[in-house]
C-alpha cells in the first residue's frame, strides 16, 4: 500500500466510530434528555469557537483582513434579509481589499 | 424518490453549497500539491468528510519520521473530534430505520442545516430530509475535490487562500443565521468566549486540543446556564 493510505484508512475507520458511538449514546434517549441537551451545547459551542480560533489564529490573511471579512460579511447579512449568498461574496471581497490596502 | 428527500437534494444548493466547494476545491489542490494521488483525496473526502481533520492528515500522512502516521490519525481525529457530540445531538432527530445510514454524513454542513431545519418538518420526514441535503453535499464533495485537483497548479495562491476563508465566513453567518432564528445563542456564545482557552495550551499540542477544550467548557457552562 502507498505512502498515507495506511493512516488513511485508520482515519477512515475511526471517524466513522466517532459517529456512530455518538449516534449509538443517543440512540435510546428521549430528545429533550440533559444528555441530548449537554451533547447540542458542546456541539454548537464548537462550531463557534472553530470560527472564532479561525478568524483571530494566525494564518493566511491578516488579522484585520479576517475581522473586517467576518464585519463585513455580518453587516451584509443583515442589511440583506439575512441572506447568507450577499454577506459571503461581500465578506470575501473585504478580505481581499483590506489586504490589498494593507500591503 | 421521497418528496423530503427531495426536499433535502433542493436546499443543499445554496449558500453552503458555495462555500463546501470552495474549500474542497482548495483541499484537492493541496493534495495534489502535497504528491498524493486524486485516489487518495477521493477517499479523504468520502470518509473522513470533515475538513479540519482532512486538513491535519493531509499535512502530516506522508511524513518521513517514525510515528508520523500515527500522530496524523491522531491530530485527525482530534481534529474531528466533535462529530461524536454532533451525532448524538442529531440522533433523535433522525431515529427510525434510516438512522444508520446517516452516520457517515454527520459533518459540519448538513449537521447545522438540519439542526436549524429539522425541527420544523413532521418527524418520519426528517431522516429523508437530512439524507437527500447530506447526500447532495457529499457528492459535491467530491466533485469539487476532483475539480480542485485538476485545477492545481492553474489556482493562484491568493485565490486559494481566499478559498480557506470561505467556509470561515460561511459557519459564522450560520451562527448569525442561528441565533436570529432564536437558535442556541448560550452555546455559540460560550464557544466564542471559551475559544481563547485554546492559546493556554503548551505549545506543541495540537490546535484541534483547544477547539475541544473550548467546546467542552462553553457548552457545559450554556447546558448549565440553560439547566437554571
Amino acid at each position: 500500500m502507498g505512502d498515507g493510505w495506511g493512516p488513511l484508512l485508520a482515519a477512515i475507520l475511526l471517524m466513522l466510530a466517532l459517529r456512530g458511538i455518538g449516534v449509538a449514546l443517543a440512540w435510546r434517549l428521549p430528545a429533550d434528555h440533559p444528555a441530548i441537551a449537554w451533547a447540542t451545547a458542546v456541539s454548537e459551542a464548537a462550531l463557534s469557537a472553530w470560527v472564532v480560533l479561525a478568524l483571530v489564529s494566525p494564518g493566511p490573511w491578516p488579522l484585520a483582513a479576517r475581522l473586517a471579512g467576518a464585519g463585513v460579511a455580518l453587516a451584509v447579512f443583515i442589511l440583506a434579509g439575512r441572506r447568507l449568498l450577499p454577506g459571503l461574496a461581500l465578506g470575501l471581497a473585504a478580505v481581499w481589499v483590506v489586504d490589498w490596502l494593507l500591503r | 424518490m421521497h418528496p423530503a428527500f427531495r426536499q433535502g437534494v433542493t436546499e443543499a444548493v445554496g449558500a453552503q453549497m458555495v462555500a463546501m466547494a470552495a474549500t474542497f476545491i482548495a483541499f484537492g489542490a493541496a493534495v495534489r500539491a502535497a504528491g498524493f494521488g486524486l485516489g487518495w483525496g477521493l477517499a479523504s473526502s468520502a470518509g473522513v468528510y470533515g475538513m479540519a481533520g482532512q486538513m491535519v492528515l493531509l499535512g502530516a500522512a506522508h511524513g518521513a519520521v517514525p510515528g508520523a502516521g500515527t500522530a496524523a490519525v491522531a491530530g485527525c481525529v482530534m481534529a474531528n473530534a466533535r462529530f461524536l457530540p454532533m451525532a448524538a445531538a442529531l440522533a433523535p432527530l433522525v431515529r427510525g430505520r434510516l438512522a444508520p445510514l446517516c452516520v457517515p454524513f454527520v459533518a459540519i454542513t448538513p449537521w447545522a442545516a438540519a439542526m436549524r431545519r429539522l425541527p420544523d418538518l413532521p418527524p418520519p420526514h426528517r431522516a429523508h430530509w437530512f439524507l437527500g441535503f447530506a447526500l447532495a453535499s457529499w457528492v459535491v464533495g467530491l466533485l469539487t475535490t476532483t475539480l480542485g485537483y485538476a485545477l492545481a497548479g492553474g489556482l493562484s495562491p491568493a485565490v486559494l487562500r481566499l478559498l480557506l476563508m470561505v467556509n470561515v465566513l460561511y459557519f459564522a453567518l450560520m451562527i448569525a443565521a442561528g441565533l436570529a432564528r432564536g437558535g442556541a445563542w448560550r452555546a455559540s456564545a460560550g464557544g466564542a468566549v471559551a475559544a481563547p482557552l485554546a492559546f493556554l495550551l503548551p505549545a506543541g499540542v495540537p490546535p484541534a486540543w483547544g477547539i475541544l477544550l473550548a467546546a467542552l467548557v462553553g457548552g457545559t457552562a450554556a447546558f448549565l446556564l440553560r439547566r437554571r
